[in-house]
């Protein structure tokens, strides 16, 4: 008859059965820190039906404790180590744990940035913190899957509850048509992603990366294997919104509540690269010379994601807008680091230059993104009217968007400029020096928008009579904020050997 | 041909059938039955690679609570005759069925490839035997477990992939703190909706670099902006 | 394993010969045939038809549609985990029951955090969303029956 209920005696399968407990036991407890945020998600739950409404806003405290903890103890527990967990479904090494710290910082400065915007006010905010951990906890699981099945759930686990945060206002009508769009291409790009993840399952046999990446470096030139990592690409692509797969970015951003836009910007980009990462690395970094027309694949996509999101900015006028083409055209920036991952010329390799990069990135968007949220608490407006004569309505904030506006075109001594030149190098070092120059002219196209709003800021007549008492914005709290990230996004440019000392110790374990 | 053969194709062409059927009615509530019997039918398919388990859960979950809320989103918009929308003009349908079929070769050119199949069976990997699947089917006195079958589920989901199984339920989690959010009427709406009253939601466009409605958007903010200064 | 099958086949078959021939055949053959256009109507319990069924249904059955979903999905991991429980606690792996049994503690556990938010947060309760009723009525149903039980006893009290 239909076996549907052996009993389970089976001695074979109950030695395999524990041999992977075993693996699992031992993997428990380096896994604290994921175990943190999921305590935290639950809690913020519980909290938020003990609270009443007006007081649920302080649940960001929860909220920021449960990141910092999580943050020591990744830096106190795994900073060192390089491992596999859990029968190798995730891995731990400092490439992972570089990128937690990373994503950590990011949640924590939207978790903050949240806290002070002004359409948050007056809504229950524990669900929205409990549902951004989930998200956070999702990509944590991206930057440190070692499996095609960690892959699925982690997207899953960011895609899900990021499509509500998108809503989160959802009364407002911008915000809505944001959420769907993001629903209908996310959906639709983890579905073709999961197929190729299915078709490269179907040709192996395992989920493993590690067989997966042995599998295709021995079958680089079979069109199947090339058409199943195209499909698991077109996953990657559309969270780190690269072109093709960009069309959701400039309407979500634009549409989402500013914290979760920067949230999407940097927190799911970085996400994105870091799976991007791993399956590169895994499909290429061993394939040596026989792996290059991948490269070429990939410094296609690059050169067509920053000459995209380039030529879109010029005509924007919502900076949230701008700010995400912006946003694409760096993602193409970062894709043209990634060219490097498979030679062994460079200095530091294609990894270990994107993720430094995504740490400039993370403090200039982030700071660009506060600067937006001070404007829109004061003024409630986004476009670019709004940010007329702030020069001299407010010196600070105008500086502080300044300085993160030169980092984001790449002029030193920020951050950006730093990260670009490290991006630039490995590209020219890999050969790919028509790469190297298609991003310079993309660099100067991109000083015609960043400097247009410096022009705006310091140069157009005000919006506002001199006179009116409104004319002085004080946006106090949000001043030092980004005050703060100012003195970030300088630090770093200005301790490039620190920082990339630092990322030229990420290496990637597989297996 | 084997029974086994029959049986498929018949299944196979109740499924693709089903499933087209189902793409090309106009009436939602049509297209969601018609995609019921195509997941019914792969249920069949499940268990015919001897999976019961599956097949028994491809039932109850997708044929029968997923379409559940199916209909019920549909119920919930409430489509009338007139507002189902118009069939698309026949150039614009050929132009789809094309691109159907361009994207149908390129899925089933994998099948028919040459040479991977045969280095996937060369390449069977020898490491990390221990955290592999178990051995296909178990030679212990009693009952044996097969691949697929449903203790074998038990094994793995519970041995080796816990923490995927664990992570789920974080996901389902979020899933319903999600739905309730989006869900939940808001009987006190009124202190939230005079906080963003004063913003005007600027109308979004689907292309990138639109001209006309990025114009439109700045027209339709600036009179904001002149707000708290008067 | 195609043997098994060919009960299923053997049962579907009688089945739809069964139904066929007694609906379409036999009840043919033997029921008199008198048209008439009330018989073409729907029948809806013996009422007559008030406009279309096509009516916009209330969110609450989506929202209860999609909490049932989430539980659905729990079951489904519970059945296998039921199947393998007691062959590992009794044979062949020394504290995998245990083991076992806290996976799935964990996993219910989180996902009764979830049913607690649905059931305080009042999703659950089938008449909150009239607004004017719900004054005095908080999250909990308790006092909803004492006072309908007070409007039961009214009239008789009076008569």
């Amino acid at each position: 008859m239909i076996p549907l209920a052996e009993s389970a005696t089976d001695p074979s399968l109950a030695h395999a059965f524990e041999r992977s407990l075993e693996g699992i036991r031992e993997s428990v407890a380096l896994f604290l820190p994921e175990a943190v945020l999921t305590g935290a998600i639950c809690l913020l739950i519980v909290l938020d039906l003990l609270m009443p409404k007006r007081q649920s806003r302080f649940l960001m405290f929860v909220a920021l404790a449960a990141v910092v903890g999580a943050g020591a103890l990744i830096f106190f527990m795994r900073s060192t180590i390089n491992q596999p967990l859990f029968n190798g479904l995730i891995v731990i090494d400092t490439f992972a744990s570089f990128l937690h710290i990373v994503l950590l910082l990011g949640a924590a400065i939207v978790i903050a940035l949240s806290y002070v915007y002004r359409d948050f006010e007056n809504r229950r905010m524990g669900e929205y913190y409990a549902i951004m951990l989930a998200s956070l906890l999702g990509m944590f699981l991206m930057a440190s899957a070692n499996d095609l099945l960690m892959f699925v759930i982690g997207v899953e686990l960011v895609s899900i509850p990021s499509y509500i945060l998108v809503v989160y206002t959802k009364e407002d009508r911008a915000a809505t048509e944001a959420g769907l769009k993001y629903v209908l291409y996310g959906s639709f790009a983890s579905g073709v992603m999961i197929y190729g993840l299915s078709l490269l399952y179907g040709l192996t046999g395992s989920t493993n990366l590690a067989d997966v990446s042995r599998f295709i470096v021995g079958n680089l030139d079979s069109f199947t294997v090339a058409v199943a990592s195209l499909m698991a690409f077109a996953g990657f692509a559309f969270k780190i919104s690269a072109v093709p797969f960009h069309w959701w970015a400039p309407d979500v951003y634009q549409g989402a509540p500013t914290p979760i836009t920067a949230f999407l910007a940097v927190a799911s980009k970085a996400a994105g690269f870091a799976l991007l990462i791993r399956f590169l690395d895994a499909a290429v970094a061993g394939a040596g010379e026989s792996a290059f027309h991948w490269l070429n694949a990939i410094a296609v996509f690059a050169a067509l994601t920053m000459t995209v999101g380039n030529l879109a900015a010029l005509w924007q006028e919502n900076m949230k807008r701008l700010l995400a083409y912006s946003s694409i055209a760096h993602a193409g920036y970062m894709l043209m680091g990634l060219v490097a991952i498979g030679s062994s010329s460079a200095a530091m390799g294609g990894h270990q230059v994107v993720a430094f990069y995504l740490v400039a990135y993370l403090f200039m968007t982030l700071g660009a993104f506060v600067c937006v949220v001070a404007v829109y608490n004061l003024t409630g407006v986004e476009s670019m009217s709004g940010y007329r004569g702030l020069g001299r309505r407010s010196p600070m904030l105008a500086f502080s968007m300044t300085i993160f506006l030169v980092s984001l075109i790449g002029l030193p001594p920020t951050a950006g400029f730093a990260g670009k030149f490290q991006l630039f190098a490995a590209a020219i070092n890999s050969g790919y020096l028509w790469l190297a120059v298609i991003g310079g002219i993309n660099t100067a196209i991109s000083c015609y928008y960043y400097l247009r709003v410096m022009k705006v800021m310091y140069l157009d007549e005000p919006a506002v009579e001199p006179s009116s008492p409104a004319f002085v914005l004080d946006a106090q709290g949000l001043r030092w904020f980004a005050g703060v990230l100012v003195a970030a996004v300088l630090l770093v440019g200005i301790m490039v050997d620190l920082v990339a000392r630092v990322t030229q110790h990420l290496i990637i374990v597989t297996g | 041909m084997a029974a086994a053969d029959v049986i498929f194709l018949v299944i196979s062409i109740i499924a693709v059938g089903a499933a087209a059927l189902a793409v090309t009615r106009k009436n939602p509530i049509y297209s969601a039955l018609f995609m019921m019997v195509t997941l019914l039918v792969v249920a069949a398919v499940f268990q015919m690679l001897s999976s019961p388990f599956l097949a028994v859960m491809q039932v109850l979950l997708y044929a029968g609570a997923i379409m559940v809320l199916f209909t019920f989103v549909i119920m919930l918009l409430s489509l009338r005759p007139e507002e189902m929308g118009e069939t698309a003009p026949l150039p614009q349908r050929i132009f789809a069925a094309v691109v159907a079929l361009g994207v149908f070769a390129l899925l089933a050119f994998p099948a028919i490839e040459p040479g991977v199949p045969a280095a996937a069976a060369s390449l069977a990997p020898p490491a990390a035997e221990a955290v592999r699947f178990p051995p296909a089917a178990g030679t212990g006195d009693g009952a044996t477990v097969e691949f697929g079958a449903t203790a074998y589920f038990g094994h793995t989901i519970f041995g080796r992939f816990v923490l995927p199984f664990e992570l789920v339920s974080i996901l389902v989690l979020a899933a319903v703190v999600a739905v309730m959010v989006l869900a939940k009427r808001d009987l006190s709406k009124r202190d939230v909706a005079d906080d963003g009253s004063d913003r005007d939601p600027p109308p979004l466009s689907v292309s990138a670099a639109h001209a006309g409605s990025i114009a439109s958007l700045a027209t339709s903010t600036q009179p904001t902006s002149h707000g708290p200064g008067a | 394993m195609y043997f098994d099958f060919a009960n299923v086949l053997v049962f579907l078959l009688f089945g739809i010969a069964f139904v066929i021939l007694n609906v379409a055949v036999l009840s043919r053959l033997m029921r008199p045939t008198i048209r008439q256009p009330d018989k073409d109507t729907a029948y809806e319990c013996g009422e007559p038809v008030i406009g279309s069924s096509w009516v916009r249904y209330d969110m609450r059955f989506y929202t209860v549609a999609l909490i049932f979903i989430v539980f659905d999905v729990e079951v489904a991991f519970l059945y296998p985990w039921a199947l393998v429980f007691k062959g590992l606690k009794n044979a062949g792996a020394p504290g995998g029951g245990m083991f076992v049994f806290i996976e799935m503690l964990v996993f219910v556990a989180i996902l009764v955090v979830g049913f607690l938010y649905v059931w305080v947060r009042g999703d659950l309760e089938w008449v909150k969303s009239m607004p004017e009723s719900q004054s005095g009525q908080g999250s909990g149903s308790g006092g909803t029956g004492e006072r309908a039980k007070q409007r039961d006893a009214a009239p008789t009290a009076r008569s």
